[in-house]
């Protein structure tokens, strides 16, 4: 790698501080958790840097999270970026797909490239020996892609079988139909990797189209972590001032609410275990009741001390694991309960956790349960940002999501400050047990008098078959 | 409690990669192990108490005893009841889990520092005080049994490597699941469950590692005051059944509603404490660890007949195993992939590796040591696991020494020792329409 001069760099903005990261005084004991000050820079060509110096561990890390995923496909082009993240570990300009794998494992850098739904992230990590070789490789297989043809068909049909292979894995099943069944035709509802359908009539064309159009340095930003110097951090700058910015293009759409589905039965032979969900659509990443609703599913389903998991698995052994999360997109998100059950066992699973839900929905929590959910939050926020990595993939991911860093530089304070009441209007707010879609994969034959049960009970199931 | 104090400081080799690793080693009278790992990068501390105990210590018939007896520890004891240890963990933002293997069982918690002594007292209640209650169990028998079939019956992955493990540990403690038969989780009783708490569950058999934000004198008197309290119960050392090496290769193939075939290979190999474990876990590198290896090169990347493809040394305390898996494309002929594999064996098994091939499976393996020592929770297990299986945390750091000194003759020595035809399991799961 050639080095070169502080003067020869163009930035658009100065390097200037504003929040930080997550260490305390070396050698003070103190319950307080005090976040330290990081920098940041934006270049002339769009792209945002945050800079995390840590000395503990001798390693050194990128990441890079870009505003394009999945949510950017139209129907047909399912799959396609998700396509295009994993051609980033292909060949390059330079060289093969062979060539980078042994190049990078002989420098023992990590390299990996996941296009998700609402954007696509790109990390590499290597000891801090091999940090300027790590760069050289990183930058190359980000600006440089060849999208070659042998390496197109070949991931082609790894995607392919890899898709194939989910219908051997029932809890994914499960949790892909009932996003199928809540967003129905937006992007959320797909498979981020596409389907047999769409996939098979892609070309590497198609990759190079979309990678110019949204793989760009003012839909990014980077974070650089562990061991590095100043010469370093000229480095990076030279080498991303060569990304060259394009003109951006529209914003994805919001999902629109689907029509009220029914419950959905999907069957498979010889299951021994029936998977159930249970979901309603829910919030965007940025809602502002996003802290209230943490605080309010951590007693229904959140932990091991939650109503779900003691009445459910605890008081009635009815299955391993049960819990309830809020998943929130950049655009909308879900609400679900997701367990699984012996055969014999599924109506009383669903009876009680409509009852739990139903209940909880209605008279809201505690205080009890909310300074309890609170000790927890407050409690493990320093896990989160333990390490300067994660420290960097909270900052990318609240960017992405164009939410205000000061979701955690004010986590402690925001999150005592809610009340009993902010919480459980949020509970009217945004739990409707009303809508709840339940998602049943099982072997037919073998719950019949289950089924039988549920729909003396009032419940109507659409049998659905699983497809890709 | 009079504790001998013990510290250690170790650096990996070369200037640019020193690790600073300084913990304290002390063994209380009472026959606790306890190492300390100060630590104040974050006001918490990883809290980890793991037990020398695990699936080898039972027998046919109470197979999966020590996993049961993992979840009734959160059941409740003397002072602290089972619906009141969750509550007051969480109560005080305490986060908790627990995990059983065929070796040990460790319990193991991320708490603000300052919920030190609580902790301490609710560990040292179950530690000692457990109560087994008859209707508890009855129900958790249950939940254990969802787990059995989440993890294993309705997962076929999970089967192939209950088939696998059943033959190549044939009449070792090693051949049963950690989790055990479903016949024998519907039978346990609380006094067949008691029992094995009394003789495993006690000072004597136990490792305590914290790592994080305390002052170890303040952490010292602590410990002297919880753990002070409990009497020794030295555990009578036992010997385990030794593997048989098979006198000639094992073949089973389980057909299931699957859309693709996996392989497996298995050659009996060596224990983690056998000289040998080092270079076999490098040749699980080599041969499949990665992208560039020979095996997903050939596989994956110039046949293109799997979608995926490995190897690697699994080492127990007692015993070990070389294990190579392939996930066969859906469309592809497995019996195509197996020759390939053999192919690739045969290679390494005649012309050994390169020197380039091993330092690139060095300099791996140190990428992985210090990824894995990036948070408190991972330094207490790295400690942990070192201390169970060797009876000496160091053997962490030393570790990287054995490695770097392996040599291109002592991997394909090992290759020859190891991966023999007349020795080898293997295992394929195959959809219900390929024979």
């Amino acid at each position: 790698m050639k080095r070169h001069k502080a003067n020869a760099i163009k930035i658009l903005a100065l390097t200037f501080i504003f929040l930080g990261c997550s260490t305390m005084n070396k050698n003070q004991t103190s319950s307080a958790f005090k976040i330290n000050k990081f920098e940041t820079q934006t270049l002339q060509n769009g792209l945002q840097i945050l800079w995390l110096p840590d000395t503990s561990l001798p390693r050194t890390s990128l990441q890079l999270i870009i505003k394009t995923g999945s949510v950017y496909e139209s129907a047909p082009e399912a799959g396609l970026n998700s396509l295009v993240a994993g051609m980033l570990s292909e060949s390059t300009k330079k060289r093969s797909a062979l060539e980078m794998a042994e190049q990078l494992e002989s420098n023992a850098i990590d390299f990996s490239s996941k296009g998700q739904a609402d954007f696509t992230f790109l990390s590499v990590s290597a000891l801090n020996i091999k940090k300027e070789q790590m760069l050289d490789f990183f930058t190359e297989s980000l600006f440089e892609p060849a999208f070659k043809e042998a390496d197109f068909k070949r991931r082609l049909s790894n995607t392919l079988a890899g898709i194939k292979k989910i219908a051997d894995q029932p809890a994914q099943v499960a949790d892909i139909m009932m996003l199928k069944n809540l967003y129905t035709n937006h992007a959320y509802g797909r498979l981020v990797s596409g389907s047999p359908d769409t996939l098979t009539k892609f070309e590497p064309s198609d990759c190079s189209r979309f990678y110019k159009s949204y793989y760009r340095p003012q839909r990014a930003m980077l974070a650089v972590t562990g061991h590095f110097d100043d010469d370093f951090k000229k480095q990076i700058i030279k080498s991303f001032l060569t990304w060259e910015k394009w003109e951006d293009l529209g914003q994805a759409l919001p999902p629109q609410m689907p029509p009220q589905m029914g419950h959905v039965f999907i069957n498979k032979k010889d299951l021994e275990q029936t998977e159930i969900r249970f979901a309603h659509l829910g919030i965007s990443r940025n809602n502002p009741d996003y802290l209230a609703l943490r605080l309010a599913n951590m007693p229904l389903g959140g932990s091991f001390a939650s109503r779900l998991n003691q009445k459910i698995r605890d008081d009635l052994g009815l299955t391993y694991n049960i819990n309830s999360s809020f998943d929130t997109q950049w655009l909308s998100g879900n609400f679900d309960i997701s367990t699984f059950t012996r055969h014999d066992k599924v109506s009383e699973m669903v009876v009680n956790v409509n009852q739990v839900f139903k209940e909880f929905a209605e008279k809201g929590i505690t205080g009890s349960e909310l300074s309890s959910a609170k000790a927890i939050l407050i409690g493990q926020f320093p896990m989160a940002l333990e390490t300067t990595d994660r420290m960097a993939f909270n900052a990318l991911s609240l960017w992405a999501y164009g939410v205000s860093f000061d979701y955690l530089t004010q986590f402690q304070e925001n999150v005592n400050a809610i009340t009993l009441e902010q919480v459980n209007q949020a509970i009217k707010k945004h739990f409707f047990p009303e809508s709840l879609k339940i998602t049943i994969y099982s072997d037919q034959s073998k719950i019949k008098s289950e089924m039988n049960e549920l729909k003396k009970q009032g419940y109507s199931f659409v049998t659905q078959e699983f497809k890709l | 409690m009079q504790l001998i104090s013990q510290s250690v400081s170790s650096s990996a080799q070369g200037s640019e990669l020193k690790i600073d690793f300084e913990a304290q080693k002390y063994l209380a009278p009472n026959g606790l192990t306890i190492i300390l790992y100060e630590d104040h990068r974050i006001p918490m501390i990883s809290y980890h108490t793991w037990y020398r105990v695990g699936s080898r210590n039972e027998s046919p018939g109470v197979t999966g005893a020590a996993h049961m007896l993992e979840h009734m520890m959160f059941k409740g004891a003397k002072k602290y009841s089972g619906k009141d240890f969750d509550r007051i963990l969480h109560e005080n933002g305490i986060m908790n889990n627990a995990f059983t293997s065929w070796d040990y069982t460790g319990f193991y918690q991320n708490l603000p520092s300052s919920k030190l002594e609580l902790m301490m007292d609710m560990e040292v209640d179950r530690m000692r005080y457990l109560k087994i209650d008859p209707s508890d169990l009855k129900s958790e028998l249950q939940v254990v049994a969802e787990e059995r079939r989440w993890r294993t019956d309705n997962n076929p992955m999970g089967l192939l490597r209950e088939e696998l493990f059943k033959k190549v540990f044939n009449q070792t403690p090693y051949e049963w699941p950690v989790i055990g038969h479903m016949s024998d989780i519907q039978s346990y009783t609380s006094e067949k469950l008691k029992v094995f708490y009394d003789k495993y569950y006690n000072t004597s058999n136990a490792v305590l590692v914290l790592a994080g934000d305390f002052d170890p004198d303040q952490v010292k008197t602590l410990i002297e005051k919880h753990y002070g309290q409990l009497l020794p119960a030295p555990v009578e050392k036992q010997n385990f059944k030794a593997m048989v090496l098979p006198s000639k290769p094992q073949r089973s193939l389980i057909h299931k509603s699957v859309q693709n075939a996996t392989l497996m290979f298995a050659y009996p190999s060596v224990s983690a404490k056998h000289q040998d474990t080092y270079a076999l876990e490098i040749l699980g590198h080599i041969l499949g660890g990665g992208l560039s290896s020979p095996l997903v090169t050939e596989l994956v990347y110039t046949k293109q007949i799997a979608s995926s493809a490995g190897s690697f040394q699994l080492s127990n305390a007692d015993s070990g195993l070389f294990g190579i898996s392939v996930s066969v494309k859906p469309e592809s002929n497995w019996q195509v992939a197996e020759q390939l594999v053999r192919g690739q064996i045969k290679a390494v098994l005649e012309n050994g590796v390169s020197a380039k091939e091993l330092e690139k499976a060095k300099i791996n393996m140190m990428k992985e040591f210090v990824d894995d020592l990036q948070t408190l929770d991972g330094k207490a297990r790295a400690i942990a696991v070192n201390e169970i299986l060797f009876g000496d945390y160091k053997k962490l750091l030393t570790d990287l020494e054995k490695y770097q000194s392996v040599t291109v003759d002592d991997v394909k020595r090992v290759a020859n020792d190891y991966l023999k035809i007349s020795h080898e399991t293997f295992v394929a799961l195959l959809p219900e329409d390929k024979k």
